[in-house]
């Protein structure tokens, strides 16, 4: 997605998570949807795959996803905070990972339970 | 009895998706329980990443695509307007194949399991050049 413009600034990192800004301008906004921009919710699949590269230094893909609930929907310029947990498990990486907002207490966007390679 | 299937172009009268992220050229509708689509992929795709490969989530657009393009061509039969989708979950997402590159075209086949309220389960397989890339079920509910 960074070739088409970035959809999302890092302002926190750590090994367990990332506090993340959805940007407020990207060309997916025109088509997801005209005069109603919500971020799609593979794109939130792709920002959770995107962290956890930048986290274990290379490129990750997905090669199975368990169980991905997209609770809630994620709209320019929310804060969120991604929340990893990840094991190697012989040369796949088995992930759990949640996405929450700061509206309520709980707010959560997106859970996830998925192996990438 | 089935009606005789029927190929849409026009995806913009089924889907609420929009340039740059309409994931799916033709709809090819079978009968009430499935469908399915295909996509050209363009140099210019969202999902492609730096070597030129269309990422897993890519497809899964498609597949979304897919399934809310056939609940759409059901509303236009039952003379019903176009209502925007969301995906609600994945399950049983497994990668069989590699992913496609630029030029290639990406067909999937969508058959509905369940439908309960606004809310549709489909079963989904996509291929490229008949050999299957991905398989997964989806919930895809309706605004």
């Amino acid at each position: 997605m960074k070739q088409n413009g970035i959809l999302y600034d890092i302002l926190e990192e750590s090994e367990c998570g990332f506090l993340l800004r959805m940007r407020n301008e990207h060309p997916v906004y025109q088509g997801h949807f005209p005069g109603n921009p919500i971020t799609p919710g593979v794109l939130t699949l792709q920002m959770v795959r995107e962290c956890l590269s930048h986290l274990i230094g290379r490129e990750l893909r997905y090669s199975a996803i368990k169980n991905c609930r997209f609770v809630a929907m994620v709209r320019p310029g929310d804060t969120l905070r991604l929340t990893l947990q990840s094991e190697n498990v012989d040369g796949a990486v088995k992930l759990k990972a949640s996405l929450c907002g700061f509206s309520n207490p709980v707010d959560m966007r997106l859970q996830l339970d998925a192996d990438l390679q | 009895m089935s009606s005789p299937a029927c190929k849409v172009t026009d995806i913009a009268s089924l889907i609420p998706q929009r340039s740059p992220i309409q994931m799916v050229d033709r709809y090819i509708f079978e009968d009430e329980l499935n469908c399915q689509s295909e996509l050209t992929i363009n140099e210019d795709n969202l999902f492609l990443d730096e070597l030129g490969y269309m990422s897993v989530e890519g497809v899964l657009e498609h597949i979304a695509q897919t399934s809310a393009a056939h609940i759409g061509y059901l509303h236009r039969l039952a003379g019903k307007t176009i209502s925007l989708g969301y995906i609600g979950d994945i399950k049983r997402c497994a990668v069989t194949g590699q992913m496609p590159a630029a030029g290639a075209t990406l067909r999937t086949r969508v058959s509905v399991v369940s439908q309960v309220g606004n809310v549709t389960l489909v079963s989904a397989e996509a291929a490229v050049n008949d050999s299957p890339i991905l398989s997964c079920r989806m919930k895809v509910a309706e605004d």
